[in-house]
């Protein structure tokens, strides 16, 4: 069981993993390796990586066993790495954000989610306004994947915009 | 094979067919669904349609009158619906980008 309290951050191989895909991870595992930011305890991304308090740790301890994560509790690990974006681009300011919506895109859009990530990272590497780019990537999905699955993902963005 | 201007003109419509049934064909794997996504698969159909009855338009010198008229026709009806789809497909765009 998975100690929710925990704040964890990416380990340098983890942020090599989110630009190689090269281990076979499943996608809450993977969106969680975007998400997890070494600010916020792990329980906070329940909701994001999209399955159930107690069953975190089936998502998050392959993550700590592949050395993609670490606490951040206790003396400073220097395998830790500094947030980034997935793109892989300069953090802009509000980058942990945008890494969200990318992790909820791909959550919400599943096998679809490419162009609606693209757009997401290209406004996040611009600097553009976070709700902006929600709700054209949400336009975006609207057209061309799922009206509902858009409309949700528009509705899931607002709230973790605001929160 | 006769290589009159008609003849030309009908080999540049198909040539142009073909070309918009690989652009309609590669388009759908990045529209799975959505509002595009509805009409796309009634798009690939219709020019699926078109570049099949527009292979017969280097044989039309050889065609009886009467069957000319019926592919004719049909080539102008399903050219009608395709009109119809497309200006519903930019109506819904444009209904989805100004709401």
């Amino acid at each position: 069981m998975a100690d929710l309290q925990e704040v964890y951050a990416r380990t340098e191989a983890g942020v090599g993993e989110i630009k190689a895909r090269a281990l076979d991870l499943t996608r809450g595992q993977r969106n969680l390796l975007i998400v997890i930011d070494g600010k916020n305890t792990l329980g906070s991304f329940v909701k994001m990586v999209g399955c159930a308090p107690e069953q975190m740790g089936d998502v998050f301890v392959p993550l700590i066993e592949y050395g993609l994560i670490a606490s951040v509790a206790g003396a400073a690990n220097p395998a830790l790495a500094p947030a980034i974006p997935a793109s892989g681009v300069a953090s802009p300011p509000g980058s942990s954000p945008a890494q969200s919506l990318i992790a909820l895109a791909e959550r919400v859009f599943e096998k679809h989610a490419g162009p609606v990530v693209l757009k997401l990272e290209k406004a996040a590497a611009a600097g553009t306004d976070l709700l902006s780019a929600a709700e054209g990537a949400a336009k975006l999905a609207k057209l061309t994947i799922d009206e509902s699955k858009a409309q949700d993902f528009l509705v899931e963005a607002r709230r973790l915009i605001s929160a | 094979m006769q290589l009159d201007m008609i003849t030309i003109i009908g080999l540049g419509a198909v040539l142009i067919m073909l070309i918009n049934l690989f652009q309609v064909l590669r388009l759908k794997s990045q529209i799975s669904g959505g509002v595009v996504g509805k009409s796309w698969n009634v798009m690939i159909l219709l020019v699926v349609l078109f570049a099949a009855g527009y292979m017969i338009l280097p044989f039309l010198a050889t065609m009886p009158v009467e069957t000319l008229r019926i592919i004719v026709s049909l080539i102008l009806f399903f050219g009608a619906i395709y009109v119809l789809v497309t200006i519903r497909l930019i109506y819904g765009i444009i209904r989805e980008l100004s709401a």
